[in-house]
């Protein structure tokens, strides 16, 4: 009986230490040849255009089954007013060769962006069969079309979508009609004079910054555009009740079905306001109620500065979490989905709020790193002013950070473990994570700000099972973005809705990814499509990317890609 | 040369080298502008004079006097001390400046001086009667009885009045208050009353605690000679020993503007500002209070809680690190310099001195309470919730020790338990906000929302203008599918924090 209690005892242990010491990341950004400089007006930080980065996206340009990425630049104040030429700071395309190294295709592909640019997000608008690109600016937003043949053709203007000349941060698709058309979300962040910068200078915990804000400054409008379906897109934010009537801060966006009403709602991150949780009411029409459904303020009732947003199931329970990062010396808050749309701050019962108030953070994800079947957190951080190294206890460069999800609503800090502690600290902002080596598990890539971006690879992850799932509208949007699916494997049921934008004003790997532990086999596969159709498919097996088309089930992938 | 020229020449070559001969007759006619109360041009001649020797000391002695008929005893010191210790001595030089130290507040010194001048003119009855009133002010009521007495026995003008301040005392000591009480009625209606004696009867009462009866006597002095400092501050201090900080400050603000330089006059000053809470009034007064007596921690204290409360938490931090060297066995100091680093966003700095603070005052509730407190401002939690435990097992009442613990427990998601310690804090405060909002936290958090509302509403009767609860309220109406009311809590939330960020 001992002997046995004690074997029990072993399998437990190992089981429990299965996924954490085993896995670790691994700084590949040199061999994978990304050769990129992120700027943001350089390593002097006098004014808040300055300070807040910007985003990366995964998204498959060429059809060839292997995430390529896309990295949006910053530039110099001299450039933007003219003084200086912005070529020097464009933005990247990478294409995946499908060896684990990337091509920098930007010129070939026609994507260099223009200005200073914030946020990406792809998807397929026109439904084409190849995913866009939408960019956010300072100023004029781009839109570019995928020709289909590896290049892009700019349609800003021709869409309608250059959304004026104010600061432009997040952006995200979703579908908010049903119209089989995804339709676009942009946020403003703030009303910043490029030409006559005014030099503040203000006092962060007794230490004189320059890049004061964004409190101080006019906020500047959000806007909703309405996808009709022929390329162009109507500006719907009076019509569809979106206005940004408070002028708040907006981050980082996404479309998500909050509420299980089968409709895609939209939430936004205020940097030092309110967020906004815009319910949709399905008659193209929205309700802001952010403060009824407890995600407008944390726990205390208080503002957070909101930067970054992941949107998950951590507990498979079937409802939409959301975590959000904020300013250092508040913890990041995760708001507990308890259905019907209304959400609990659980961020200490959780376990993860202590960890993470030194540290100012931005880049944000649910993702399963050791395949365990448990939904983990990533947050990458950074702080906004170089002036505290040296003089408080923060830092400018900040660690990584990896939660490991417990079970039971609590997560267990593994940073160290995963080898995030041995990396030099970056001040990081964007991110977003991918299986850029189809290996099936995640890895993550982080844009640092005035600094080259890192790509981690995922080393071990794989060791426990898994299924990746790319979804094909037919009748609902080509990127089946708002689809629901439900996969159950041994008793394990796992939830996920396809997506296109969030983290930090980016965008991660539009397939959906589910660690399977030791079940060597998903037994059910239920997808939702947008368009309202419910679709279940049989049995299949674990540790490859599956195809499934809306309406056709599952199919060969375009391409070829890896089915280990 | 004519005779009128030679005697102007003469005239202004005097005039201009002070010779011996016009000298004297300047001497004479700043005496005699004196005698006349002209104290402006005798001032001017006595001036003239200060730099000829022979008549230097003389004219110190007069330019103290002026100073003191102009109540400036700092200035009449200022004349007058060197002149003091000279032997012999110059006209009553010992005697004016005892006064000037009483009327300065320099008690000590004041005391000194007239027992040194009694020693020269024991025949002097208003010098007995002075260090009588000395005496009562240091607390020597014996040594005042003496001194009273002998003044009473020589000074036949105040014969009268003294001796009815002595039976006055001595009805007092012996519990018969009525035949005082008709005494210092007899007192302050006789219009022609010395304000010396008036201040003396209002010490009496003082003396045996009763401030409200002292209190007309000072004032009847302090409207008779309004430049006289102790009938102003006396008539400040039983003010403000009566809870009239509003009342007192005038009476106050004269003192300490006759007596700049005396520590006790700007502490009450200051005090009273800030028990109205004028703390920024209060600054000025605090800052000479601690010039004048640098290692006070009570000047130290109150001038950085004026800092604090005028959102100078950094120039308070400096001031409260003195004083936490000055007072190890004080734990106030230590307390404010916790609240001064948080509001200076030194939230770790803060932790150490709440951890010296527990080290030196382990019996003391407080202590353990400030630990714990600054451990869940830096969302150390787990950590605080011992030391909240600590605090309500040293002090079962304490009430921030329960909102601690419960928020404490409520974070760890050990809600029933919140819930009992909310409750046990709202046993002690019905309407505290903090209890009620986590109650009802925990409530919804337990899925009673219809319990979570009936703590709001009852919260929100007793604190209207509460965002937060509006804020909770709202999230329950939405809860209760009451769509219209969530959505009225949420404009009036809306409405409030746009009030709170105009708010200066």
């Amino acid at each position: 009986m001992i002997r046995f209690i004690s074997f029990s005892l072993l399998v437990l242990a190992s089981f429990m230490l299965a996924g954490t010491s085993r896995v670790k990341f691994q700084d590949v950004t040199e061999k994978a040849g990304l050769k990129a400089l992120i700027v943001s007006g350089g390593e002097k930080k006098n004014f808040v255009l300055q300070v807040n980065g910007s985003g990366a996206c995964w998204f498959d340009y060429n059809n060839d089954g292997y995430m390529d990425l896309y990295l949006v630049n910053g530039a110099t104040l001299a450039e933007l007013q003219g003084k200086k030429p912005v070529q020097s700071h464009r933005n990247y395309l990478f294409r995946n060769n499908r060896n684990g190294t990337f091509t920098d295709v930007t010129e070939a592909a026609h994507v260099p962006g223009s200005g200073w640019g914030f946020g990406c997000v792809a998807a397929d608008y026109d439904n084409d069969g190849n995913s866009d690109l939408f960019i956010t600016n300072f100023g004029t937003n781009l839109l570019y079309h995928n020709n289909g043949n590896g290049t892009f053709t700019d349609v800003t203007h021709r869409a309608g979508l250059a959304g004026g000349n104010i600061w432009h941060a997040g952006a995200a698709f979703g579908d908010y009609d049903g119209d089989g058309f995804v339709d676009l979300y942009v946020s403003g962040y703030l009303d910043f004079d490029i030409h006559n910068p005014e030099l503040k200078t203000c006092e962060y915990r007794g230490v004189n910054v320059h890049a004061c804000g964004p409190m101080g400054y006019r906020g500047a409008p959000d806007a909703l555009y309405h996808n009709n379906g022929d390329g162009t897109f109507t500006d719907v934010t009076v019509k569809a009740g979106v206005v940004d009537k408070n002028l708040y801060f907006g981050f980082t966006v996404i479309f998500d079905d909050f509420d299980g009403d089968g409709k895609p709602d939209i939430f936004v991150a205020n940097d030092s306001n309110p967020n906004y949780l815009y319910h949709n009411k399905g008659d193209g029409t929205f309700e802001e109620i952010g403060v009824q459904a407890g995600v407008a303020l944390n726990a205390d009732g208080k503002e957070m500065s909101s930067m970054g947003v992941a949107v998950g199931d951590y507990d498979n329970d079937g409802r939409m979490d959301l975590f959000v990062t904020t300013f250092a010396n508040d913890n990041y808050v995760l708001f507990h989905n308890e259905g019907g749309g209304f959400f609990a701050d659980q961020s200490y019962q959780s376990g993860i709020a202590e960890a993470t108030i030194p540290h100012l953070g931005w880049a944000t994800f649910f993702l399963d790193y050791d395949n365990d079947g448990h939904k983990d957190l990533f947050a990458a951080n950074g702080h906004v002013f170089p002036e505290v190294d040296g003089k408080i206890a923060e830092t400018y460069r900040q660690p990584l950070q990896l939660f490991r999800n417990a079970g039971r609503g609590k997560f267990r800090e593994v940073s160290g473990e995963v080898g995030f502690s041995t990396m030099p600290w970056r001040s990081a902002r964007g991110g977003a994570y991918c299986d850029y080596d189809n290996d099936g598990d995640i890895d993550i890539l982080v844009s640092n700000i005035d600094d080259r971006p890192q790509l981690l690879e995922n080393v071990g992850g794989n060791r426990q099972h898994w299924l990746e799932l790319k979804l094909i509208g037919t009748k609902s949007n080509r990127d089946a973005i708002g689809a629901q699916v439900e996969v159950e494997a041994g008793g394990l049921v796992q939830y996920d809705h396809v997506r296109a934008g969030g983290s930090f004003i980016s965008s991660n790997d539009p397939r959906l990814h589910f660690g399977l532990g030791e079940r060597s086999s998903v037994d059910r596969i239920e997808i939702r499509w947008p368009s309202g159709t419910v679709e279940r498919l049989p049995s299949v097996n674990s540790n490859q990317i599956v195809v499934i088309k809306e309406g056709f089930g599952i199919v060969v992938p375009p391409g070829d890609a890896k089915r280990p | 040369m004519a005779p009128r020229f030679l005697a102007a020449s003469v005239c202004l070559i005097c005039a201009v080298s002070a010779c011996p001969q016009s000298a004297d007759e300047i001497f004479r006619k700043g005496t005699e502008l004196f005698e006349r109360r002209d104290l402006a041009a005798a001032r001017q001649e006595f001036l003239r004079l200060t730099k000829t020797p022979s008549y230097e000391p003389k004219s110190r002695y007069y330019l103290g006097r002026i100073a003191l008929l102009e109540s400036k005893p700092a200035e009449a010191i200022a004349w007058l001390e060197p002149i003091a210790l000279n032997i012999p001595s110059i006209l009553d030089a010992d005697a004016q400046l005892s006064r000037a130290y009483l009327d300065a507040g320099q008690i000590e010194r004041a005391k000194l001086i007239t027992e040194r001048a009694l020693r020269q003119a024991p025949w002097q009855g208003s010098l007995h009667y002075r260090l009588g009133r000395i005496y009562q002010q240091l607390g020597d009521s014996e040594g005042a009885r003496k001194e009273f007495a002998e003044s009473v026995r020589l000074k036949s003008a105040d014969r009268e009045s003294v001796e009815l301040l002595l039976q006055c005392s001595q009805s007092l000591t012996s519990g018969a208050a009525p035949k005082a009480m008709r005494i210092r009625q007899e007192l302050l209606d006789n219009p022609s009353l010395d304000p010396d004696v008036l201040v003396a009867l209002g010490l009496t009462f003082t003396a045996v605690g009763l401030q409200a009866e002292s209190l007309e006597p000072f004032r009847a002095a302090a409207k008779r000679d309004p430049s006289f400092f102790q009938a102003q501050y006396n008539a400040g201090l039983a003010l403000l020993k009566l809870g009239r900080a509003g009342e007192a400050t005038p009476y106050l603000d004269a003192a300490q503007r006759l007596s700049p330089e005396l520590a006790d006059a700007n502490s009450a000053l200051a005090l009273a500002h800030v028990l109205q809470a004028q703390y920024a009034n209060a600054i000025p007064p605090l800052e000479k209070w601690r010039a004048l007596q640098p290692a006070n921690t009570r000047a130290l204290d109150m001038l950085a809680l004026a800092y604090l409360r005028t959102n100078a938490a950094g120039r308070a931090i400096p001031i409260l690190r003195e004083a936490v060297k000055f007072a190890r066995g004080d734990p106030k100091p230590y307390f404010l310099l916790i609240e001064a680093m948080n509001a200076a966003e030194e939230q770790i700095a803060a932790l150490e001195v709440a951890e010296d603070a527990l080290k030196l005052f382990p019996a003391l509730p407080q202590a353990h309470l400030a630990k714990a407190q600054q451990l869940a401002r830096l969302g150390r939690y787990r950590d605080a919730g011992p030391l909240f435990a600590r605090t309500i097992e040293l002090a079962p009442g304490q009430i921030d020790g329960l909102l601690g613990l419960a928020e404490v427990q409520q974070k760890r998601g050990d809600y029933a338990a919140s819930l009992g310690t909310y409750e046990r804090a709202l046993t002690i405060d019905r309407t505290n906000v903090t209890a009620s909002l986590g109650t009802a936290r925990n409530m919804v958090l337990t899925r009673d929302i219809s319990g979570a509302r009936a703590i709001l509403e009852a919260a929100l009767a007793a604190h209207p203008d509460n965002s937060q609860l509006h804020y909770e309220l709202a999230r329950v109406y939405a809860r209760l599918g009451e769509k219209a009311l969530a959505a009225e809590q949420t404009r009036i939330l809306q409405e409030l924090r746009a009030s709170e960020s105009k708010t200066p």
